[in-house]
């Protein structure tokens, strides 16, 4: 009996009013603190946004740090329990929420293995459970992805584990982009080649430090015998990706149908680039 | 992380503000207190107006030599240039600019180290082992002057050709053409072989080509001259001698597209005036201005107060001396009755800049390694119209961005370039957001 009435009021301790109003006051300043991080982050994007994804990484990890710590102190140094009663109590919430928030705690678990070793970084342009975008936030939970259709997706984080990740630019800022097309096998292919790497480097969105390649192949449409034409190059912002693939697209067709490559009677659209 | 806090915005700027010791009160619709807009900067130098006063003459326009023949026009009679291009240099001209120093010119001031490199490459091609050399360095770093020194130093020896070409080649014909220009050659080769033939056949010359960057474009077409052009060079550097001056970011982009630093062997690098070579500038450009920073009269004083102020303005220019010298001619306050004096010195407000979108960045980032770009080559650069061109072009001059000149024949042939006192700070801003990398 003295030792459950001694738990009884060893929990009682734990609730007191003066613990509590210190744990909210910790609890404030961490949020305080967590908002002045935030508000830096953001002032250092604006600043020097080439640096945007560095700013961006920092957050998950600062909010990792202060609410561990937050944790940790409230626990240590707030409640300091009897090591009996932590037992106890671990062991019965842990049964309790283990059984209630198998997802929810799959997926925070999943969450710090991301921010530990990480697949994908916040700003990184990848693939998840199907979703194709730029990671816009890293939540313990979470991740949440910003479509090229201006969409939102949230993806648990057990599930981004759970399957391959496509990462297309892995914390850089410029990132790859492929472009395909096809001409009749009666063109002069190596012309071709030659106007598709010109027509791509005077795109102003090529990042001109990395190569750009142009590949050729064969295939057999339609009855037709075709020349794929490859173009890989890179885009100077992952944001631009789409716009840059457009423009690819543009320069080359311009060219190519300058080039009189395209049996289709192109006089028209040849004045209007002229 | 997308955080809105006004509130807390405005008490951060307020309390930037009170460290800086600012005031964010305006007194016009263009600048705050104790800093100059941009488009006051660009406004100041260089002036469409005739220039009245001779402090601003010494400060900014010291030396105008009237015995200097433009170079661009120079080459339009050579016929390198069309009508329209004619008179667009001819409107250029009408506004007033400093010429680079001239060669031996007293008022050239420190690169000791990257001259004797020069005459080092130089002595190297007398002895039959030439090797191209090139001088890079950013916009307002001073190239052209420094170019120009080697211009009278060995004109005695060898003949010597300055030239800085306005039209960018898009085809092999006229790359071989600009080449042929600097021999006056005027029975223009068929073939790149009998082009390197004959000018291997031309008495040797000490050739100098500045503003590089002019003969990069990026359009169809100008890959292929400039690897013509690249040749050709190449094939006759030890019958010649060709220097190379080329802007820092421009030769970064020939060098990713044109591995073009596996070929040019010397490579001299500038940069803006370090602290005591810049003291050395400002107290030259001030010589003649009877300048007068303090009452006392005491010649320690003055030093300290003179050191001060070139420490100031090094800091708030960055080493960048034209833009040194208009935010020193804008301290200064003239009036007959009294000794010239001077105010606080301001820094440059670049809100403007901050206010631009990501297109406006591209248009300047491209403007910047053209050296200028015209409506028609930034409608093709940026596949749009002539007409949205224009707009934006005009946009931006309206910010102080851009200088254009216009062309009276067709608005597509307007010109619009940097102000030579905002490179630095459009440069470095560009860089900053990812539109310029080195």
């Amino acid at each position: 009996m003295d030792d459950s009435r001694k738990a009884l009021q060893a929990i009682l301790d734990i609730i007191s009013f003066d613990k509590l109003l210190a744990f909210a006051t910790v609890c404030l300043f961490a949020w305080l603190l967590m908002v002045i991080v935030q508000f830096v982050l953001k002032q250092l994007t604006i600043k020097l946004p080439k640096y945007r994804l560095l700013w961006s990484r920092l957050y998950p990890f600062a909010r990792l740090f202060v609410w561990a710590t937050v944790m940790i102190y409230t626990i240590t140094e707030i409640i300091d329990p009897h090591e009996n009663l932590i037992l106890a109590v671990i062991g019965s919430i842990g049964i309790v929420l283990g059984l209630a928030t198998q997802e929810p705690a799959k997926n925070m678990i999943a969450g710090l293995i991301i921010m530990i070793t990480p697949p994908y970084r916040v700003g990184d342009m990848v693939t998840l459970s199907g979703h194709y975008g730029e990671v816009i936030q890293l939540d313990w939970s979470v991740t949440w992805l910003r479509t090229f259709d201006d969409n939102t997706v949230m993806v648990p984080n057990a599930e981004a584990l759970k399957t391959a990740v496509s990462n297309a630019n892995s914390g850089a800022l410029d990132e790859m982009v492929v472009v395909t097309f096809k001409l009749p096998i009666s063109v002069d292919h190596l012309h071709a080649i030659q106007l598709a790497k010109e027509a791509t480097q005077c795109s102003p969105y090529t990042f001109l430090d990395k190569p750009i390649t142009v590949n050729i192949a064969t295939d057999y449409q339609y009855g037709e015998h075709l020349i794929t034409l490859t173009v890989k190059a890179y885009v100077m912002d992952i944001r631009l990706e789409r716009k840059f693939a457009s423009d690819i697209n543009f320069r080359v067709l311009n060219a190519f149908k300058q080039a009189e490559f395209y049996s289709v009677s192109t006089s028209e659209t040849i004045d209007a680039i002229n | 992380m997308d955080v809105q806090l006004p509130r807390v915005s405005k008490a951060w700027q307020s309390i930037k503000n009170l460290i800086s010791g600012q005031s964010t009160s305006s007194h016009d619709g263009d600048s705050i207190e104790g800093k100059l807009s941009l488009k006051e900067i660009s406004q100041l130098y260089p002036r469409d107006t005739t220039i009245l006063s001779e402090v601003e003459k010494c400060l900014l326009y010291h030396p105008i030599r009237t015995d200097l023949q433009p170079l661009a026009n120079k080459l339009a009679e050579s016929a390198a240039l069309d009508s329209q291009d004619v008179q667009l240099i001819q409107q250029s001209n009408q506004q007033q600019i400093e010429t680079p120093l001239q060669a031996e010119n007293s008022q050239f001031i420190g690169r000791d180290v990257q001259q004797k490199k020069v005459s080092d490459a130089i002595s190297r091609w007398q002895n039959n082992k030439g090797e191209l050399t090139a001088v890079i360095g950013p916009f307002g770093s001073g190239v052209s002057s420094f170019l120009n020194q080697f211009h009278h130093q060995y004109h005695q020896q060898v003949p010597v050709t300055y030239v800085s070409f306005y039209h960018a080649a898009l085809t092999t014909k006229e790359a071989i053409a600009n080449l042929c220009y600097c021999f006056n050659i005027t029975d223009e080769p068929k073939s790149i072989t009998e082009a390197i033939a004959l000018i291997n056949q031309q008495d040797s010359h000490i050739i100098i080509i500045d503003d590089l960057h002019k003969l990069m474009l990026r359009m169809m077409g100008n890959y292929q001259a400039l690897v013509t052009f690249a040749t050709v060079i190449m094939e006759t550097r030890q019958q010649h001698c060709w220097i190379l001056g080329c802007e820092t970011y421009v030769w970064h982009r020939l060098s990713s597209q044109y591995s073009i630093t596996n070929f040019v062997k010397i490579i001299v690098r500038l940069e803006y005036f370090s602290l005591l070579e810049f003291r050395d500038v400002i107290q030259a450009k001030t010589a003649n201005i009877s300048l007068t920073l303090t009452s006392d009269g005491n010649e320690e004083t003055e030093k300290a107060a003179f050191e001060q102020l070139t420490k100031q303005l090094h800091q708030v220019s960055g080493g960048h001396s034209k833009l040194a010298c208009v935010l020193l001619f804008n301290a200064l306050t003239e009036d007959p009755n009294h000794p010239l004096s001077i105010k606080p010195i301001c820094t440059p407000d670049l809100a403007t800049l901050k206010q631009c979108t990501d297109e406006d960045l591209f248009s300047l980032a491209e403007i910047y390694v053209h050296g200028g770009l015209r409506i028609f080559q930034h409608a093709e650069i940026f596949a749009t119209s002539i007409e949205q061109s224009s707009l934006k072009l005009e946009y931006l001059s309206r910010q102080g961005l851009l200088k254009p000149h216009y062309s009276k024949l067709d608005f597509a042939q307007h010109y619009y370039v940097i102000p030579p006192t905002l490179t630095r700070l459009i440069a470095s801003h560009l860089v900053n957001h990812n539109k310029l990398y080195l």
